[in-house]
């Protein structure tokens, strides 16, 4: 009878420790695989991010002189990487969806800003280059500086993105 | 002795039957996560390649007219331009988006890509 009991409280003990095991495997397995998405999901919002600062700063958009009733592609520069004010102006006359559905990040959340080297916001036309709210209640946020000239000013054209 | 063996069976009935079943739900797992690794594996694959394209177009596209850039895939690529958007894949298959919509509508068989742009738009063709 001893003998018996004693290897139903070994088999007991044995499953028991067993039956953990797997559920921490089970756990660590799904942690895992949450983790692998959000990587895989921010490396997708950083190339999107650099693919629009890309257009904004290495294009002069579609058509040339395009405004927020013509536009076809934004780009923001009279040539590579010297900021056009008039077309930073047209940018600022567009709403907000109305950018997001241009630049396809209809899913997404943006902030755009430019700033002197000093941190400054720079103004075209005389109004504040800057577009959205810096405040994403967010992890999951790509933040992308590209250094461009605006007249003689050394500029810096910040974009964030987020889901 | 009679009644040792006969206390003894029912615990070792009981504990091949328990370790059956945990073999055979440990197998349904295992099955489970095979198939979410393949799945994952080839959602990777052509999420890749699509991004892949993409870059090769926005490529093209901001480097001006006459740029041409040459590629291979492994899927089909479906490219719609209205939407911007590109497929790869035919079964279960993966879209990344493009900022613009200067390209051609096309449906591309896997092998060698030619995107070209002519005067700002990227014509995208097997070449």
């Amino acid at each position: 009878m001893a003998k018996g009991q004693l290897s139903s409280m070994d088999l007991a003990i044995s499953v028991m420790v067993f039956v953990f095991l797997l559920v921490s495997i089970i756990s660590f397995w799904n942690i895992y695989v949450l983790r692998f998405d959000a990587n895989l999901n921010h490396k997708e919002l950083a190339l999107k991010a650099v693919t629009i600062t890309d257009l904004m700063v290495e294009n002069t958009g579609i058509p040339t002189a395009w405004n927020k009733t013509t536009a076809q592609v934004i780009g923001l520069t009279e040539k590579d990487r010297r900021l056009d004010s008039n077309k930073l102006s047209a940018l600022l006359n567009m709403s907000y969806s109305q950018i997001k559905g241009y630049l396809n990040i209809d899913a997404n959340e943006f902030y755009f800003r430019v700033v002197d080297m000093n941190g400054a916001l720079v103004k075209a036309q005389g109004q504040v280059v800057e577009i959205g709210n810096q405040t994403a209640n967010t992890d999951f946020i790509v933040k992308i500086r590209r250094f461009t000239l605006y007249g003689s000013q050394k500029t810096v054209l910040e974009f964030l993105l987020w889901q | 002795m009679i009644t040792r063996k006969a206390q003894t069976s029912p615990e070792w009935l009981f504990s091949i039957g328990t370790i059956f079943f945990i073999f055979l739900f440990i197998l349904g797992i295992a099955f489970e996560k095979k198939t979410e690794v393949i799945r994952t594996e080839r959602f990777t694959v052509l999420r890749n390649e699509c991004l892949k394209i993409a870059e090769a177009v926005m490529s093209t596209f901001l480097g001006g007219d006459g740029t041409s850039i040459q590629s291979k895939v492994s899927y089909n690529v479906s490219i719609i331009a209205n939407n911007r958007l590109i497929t790869v894949g035919d079964k279960d298959a993966v879209g990344c988006s493009i900022p613009i919509n200067r390209i051609n509508n096309a449906n591309l068989t896997k092998g060698n890509l030619i995107s070209k742009n002519i005067k700002d738009f990227v014509v995208v063709s097997n070449g």
